[in-house]
């Protein structure tokens, strides 16, 4: 297991989001990072890339706490997509993706025929290849996000993080990405490891699913297993069915509304 | 409550102002002069208070409240926790403009000044504009920021360029640069008062739609405010406000930042409440801003503005450094 | 009320790309052109044909030496400075990701300014030598002291553009100051920080160059890292840019640009703001070859300053940083006339 937090104290803006948690980040496979807003699972993410210095605890990568290699060797093991993304000015497809050779790079030196040989790869994969040379703000959603994961893809590391890499594509988009992610990880192997808000997205690719509430772990393991109804509750706070996808079997999570936070109509008069 | 406060710090230092001078004069011969309504006593010390101190107080009350009215409307007009008429252009502006014509033109009336000064300042209103929305990204404060620092580098540039160039008198020169009241007459009184009036009856005209406005545009529009006229008239307030301030007493800085900073924390943010108590509060600062003046250089007197100046600064990096302000 | 993004069609992108070299190319040239063009140009007039023959030795002793001795040195200050200046504008734009970031905002120039002032006013009979390293000290000091202030824990772009202007204005409250209580040699001082190549000679072209020699190859070592920054601070240090000390070297290194260029010609406003913009309308957002377009504009800026300033009314001169003031008041009218 290459990836790993124990006892983490993660704080954010003097905000204490969690006091002691802890996720062993299964290799390859893909595990999904589920809660509410305010749960720590983005927080949790990006200690678990460097991004985040924990107060308490630890994270480990490759035996080695992750503090104690430099931000460059960190990015030779792992990958990180963050929430939001911009890129510059009329940048292409192609200059962006270039970037994701960084870590391999000396910083002067040109683009070796191995830079180019991983480029090529990432935009191949992520079916950017055709619209390579188009500037990366013109692309559609779904376009724009795989662009992006070309860049990460670049990197040539096993393990790649991504916060919430659907939440804003229409859901063919969602798909589309989510799609490209589970097929990396099933022929190429790598460990993905992300944020979804969707937890039907999330139980229908998550090899392990992580549920986090209020800076606990909650339950994590195989969705079948874990997804309760239960679960549903304790995490988010609806009741929910559960009934299994028509086509895959994963589990699927259906709201039933309930009452209520608000008035009830019948009993306050409508001002005229 | 905070506005009896300010109130009584106002009138504190207003009486305070008129009481100082090269001559000593009584409580009673000061409050005379005040309330007197024509040059028609035999009383001197009346006279002196009434014609030569009770303008400059009466000024300094004017500038200071005025500008800090001017920078409660462009905080919430940008929401832009920074702006202030001399940060974002306004007053370089307007500065620029008066200085030009009154070395250009040495005969040019109050009037005519005041004209030019709200062109000035608008023109460098809509610059800072039109800098802000260059290249992508929105209208942020942080580029307002940038944008209002840059013209205003550029516009004070060329006005000493000019002043270099043009003009003889060096104390005109300062004048320029950091603005005061110290040789306030009633004439610049007189020529400022209504515009300024306008100027405020227009923001408090505004209070109701600038607290819709702080929820956001589309929650404004949502609830059925036309939040481009509100810009405008919030704009020609300020211009009008900042503008009197700008061409009678010079770009005096900071009071526009920091006066409705202070407000709100003490009262909250409920323009009815904010817009008054600034003024008093700017008032009262200029006041005691051009209070101190008279004591920083030993027998001189030092433009009021460099009080303001010198004290703002430390207040505005603090602001800086805190302000969580959306990119 | 933002504006909109501005649609390039992707032939016009790739064909940006592989000409930026043929734009980099262009705008030198046309900095040579105008060097020689104004060549003979001030208050001792030499016409063309004679003032080249002069550069290389040939002509009479006057016009020799007016060549050699006072235009030359005027040129080459003007690119090196000039480009330099640019160079700082572009990399502080990429650090505080804002184009309208620059040392002129943040802070370098004020401190600068505000050293010469200290040391013009308050030791009147100070050797004009020591001007420049009072500037290039106070520039120094002004960004590390906007760095303190802005770190808390770490520095965003936004905490350093804002604290930058604010220690800006502090500085030029402080410089109206000191001037209005000791309102001796006022003259000098303005002048001095309206930026001017009127007192440069060859000795300050000598001094000048190493600065340029070590600072802008650093610069074009930052580039990539640079770009890294631009995607922001979570990707770049996902890419392996220790993102903390990336920007506080390349501030650093644009501080010390700039404040050597304020030290040799004073404070040329605009340069450091509008060369990076109009090199990256040419060539795009990658530093590799925004830095070499900002130089060759930042150059030609200076060259035409100084030109206008010289030539339009000899033997009287207008200090090119005037000139570069008038000439940023209509590009700004112009980008307010785009963005409505």
């Amino acid at each position: 297991m290459r990836l790993s937090g124990s006892n983490l104290a993660l704080h954010y803006d003097s905000v204490v989001v969690s006091d002691d948690l802890s996720i062993d980040v299964p290799d390859g496979r893909v595990s999904v990072l589920i809660g509410p807003n305010g749960s720590g699972k983005s927080t949790l993410l990006r200690a678990l890339a460097r991004l985040l210095k924990p107060k308490g605890g630890a994270v480990v990568l490759d035996g080695k706490q992750i503090q104690d290699y430099s931000t460059k060797e960190v990015a030779r093991r792992l990958a990180i997509l963050p929430q939001t993304l911009v890129a510059p000015e009329a940048i292409t497809v192609e200059e962006l993706v270039a970037y994701g050779r960084f870590p391999q790079r000396r910083s002067v030196a040109g683009l070796r025929d191995e830079d180019r040989d991983a480029i090529r790869w990432a935009m191949q994969v992520t079916n950017t290849s055709e619209v390579r040379d188009r500037p990366v703000d013109q692309l559609s959603g779904g376009q724009r996000q795989r662009a992006w994961i070309a860049l990460v893809l670049a990197q040539g590391t096993d393990l790649i993080l991504l916060d919430e890499p659907t939440t804003f594509l229409d859901i063919a988009y969602q798909l589309e990405v989510l799609e490209l992610l589970k097929h990396l990880n099933e022929v190429a192997g790598k460990t993905v490891v992300m944020v979804l808000h969707d937890i039907n997205m999330a139980c229908e690719y998550a090899h392990r699913l992580f549920a986090l509430r209020d800076g606990k772990m909650v339950a994590e393991g195989d969705p079948q297993i874990v997804l309760t109804a239960d679960l549903i509750r304790t995490v988010f706070g609806i009741d929910a069915h559960i009934v299994n996808h028509p086509t895959s079997g994963s589990p699927m999570c259906i709201p039933i509304p309930t009452a209520h936070a608000h008035g009830d109509l019948e009993a306050v008069p409508t001002p005229a | 409550m905070t506005a009896v406060l300010l109130t009584v710090l106002f009138c504190v230092g207003f009486v305070w102002s008129v009481s100082i001078g090269t001559e000593p004069i009584g409580l009673g011969d000061i409050l005379h002069g005040i309330v007197l309504t024509s040059s028609s006593t035999d009383s001197v010390p009346q006279l002196v208070v009434h014609l030569i101190r009770l303008p400059r107080a009466l000024l300094a009350a004017m500038v200071g409240g005025g500008l800090a009215v001017a920078g409660v409307v462009m905080q919430s007009i940008t929401r832009n926790p920074l702006g202030a008429p001399d940060i974002l252009g306004v007053s370089a502006g307007a500065a620029v403009a008066v200085a030009l014509a009154s070395t250009i033109w040495p005969g040019l009336a109050g009037y005519g000044l005041i004209v030019l000064s709200f062109g000035g300042a608008a023109l460098a209103a809509a610059l800072v504009f039109g800098l802000a929305r260059f290249g992508r990204g929105g209208l942020s404060p942080v580029r307002l920021a940038l944008a209002g620092v840059t013209i205003s580098i550029l516009l004070f540039s060329l006005m000493q360029g000019i002043l270099i160039v043009f003009s003889q008198d060096p104390s005109l020169f300062f004048f320029w640069l950091v603005g005061g009241v110290n040789y306030a007459e009633w004439h610049e009184v007189r020529t400022a008062a209504p515009w300024m009036a306008i100027g405020f009856l227009l923001a408090m005209l505004l209070a109701a739609r600038l607290n819709v406005l702080a929820l956001g545009d589309d929650v404004a529009k949502g609830l059925g405010q036309n939040v481009g006229l509100t810009r405008f008239v919030g704009s020609i307030s300020v211009v009008l406000l900042a503008g009197a301030a700008v061409a009678v007493a010079g770009p005096v800085a900071f009071i526009g930042l920091i006066a409705p900073h202070i407000v709100r924390r003490l009262v909250g943010y409920n323009h009815f409440v904010v817009i008054p108590l600034s003024l008093l509060l700017g008032a009262a600062m200029f006041v005691y801003a051009d209070i101190a003046s008279r004591f920083l250089i030993e027998g001189g007197e030092t433009p009021s503005g460099i009080v303001t100046a010198l004290l703002g600064a430390p207040l505005f990096i603090l602001l800086a450094r805190r302000e969580k302000v959306a990119s | 009320m933002s504006a909109t993004p501005v649609a390039v069609p992707a032939s016009v992108v790739v064909a940006k790309r592989r000409s930026a070299a043929v734009v980099i190319a262009i705008l030198f040239g046309l900095a040579l052109v105008v060097s020689f063009a104004t060549l003979g140009l001030g208050a001792v007039k030499v016409p063309q044909p004679e003032a080249t023959k002069a550069l290389f030795g040939f002509g009479t002793v006057d016009e020799v030496r007016t060549v050699r001795d006072f235009e030359l040195p005027r040129i080459l200050i003007a690119w090196l400075a000039g480009g330099s200046l640019a160079i700082a504008g572009a990399v502080v734009q990429g650090v505080i990701r804002n184009p309208l970031a620059s040392p002129d905002v943040i802070g370098v120039t004020k401190g600068a300014g505000l050293a010469v002032v200290i040391v013009l006013l308050a030791y009147p009979e100070a050797a004009v030598s020591y001007l420049p390293v009072a500037a290039f000290v106070g520039g120094v000091a002004a960004m590390a002291i906007v760095y303190v202030l802005a770190y808390r824990g770490g520095t965003t772009p936004i905490r350093l553009a804002l604290v930058g202007i604010a220690v800006s204005a502090m500085f030029e409250s402080i410089i109206r100051y000191v001037m209005i209580d000791k309102q001796q040699a006022v003259g000098t001082a303005l002048v001095w920080l309206t930026g001017s190549l009127a007192h440069v000679d060859m000795t300050t072209v000598w001094e000048f160059l190493p600065w340029v020699l070590v600072l802008v190859p650093l610069c074009v070592v930052y580039a990539l890292k640079l770009d890294l920054l631009g995607l922001g601070d979570d990707l770049a240090s996902g890419l392996g840019v220790a993102v903390e000390r990336t920007r506080r070297i390349t501030l650093l290194i644009a501080v010390l640009l700039a404040s050597a260029t304020v030290a040799v010609m004073g404070t040329i406003a605009f340069v450091g703001l509008i060369g990076p913009h109009i090199a990256r309308r040419l060539v795009g957002s990658r530093h590799a070859v925004l830095l070499p377009a900002s130089a060759g504009i930042g150059a030609l800026l200076v060259l035409v300053a100084d030109a206008i300033g010289r030539g339009i009314h000899p033997p009287v001169e207008i200090p090119a940083g005037m000139i570069t003031a008038l000439i940023g008041a209509p590009y700004f009218v112009y980008l307010l006339a785009r963005s409505l």
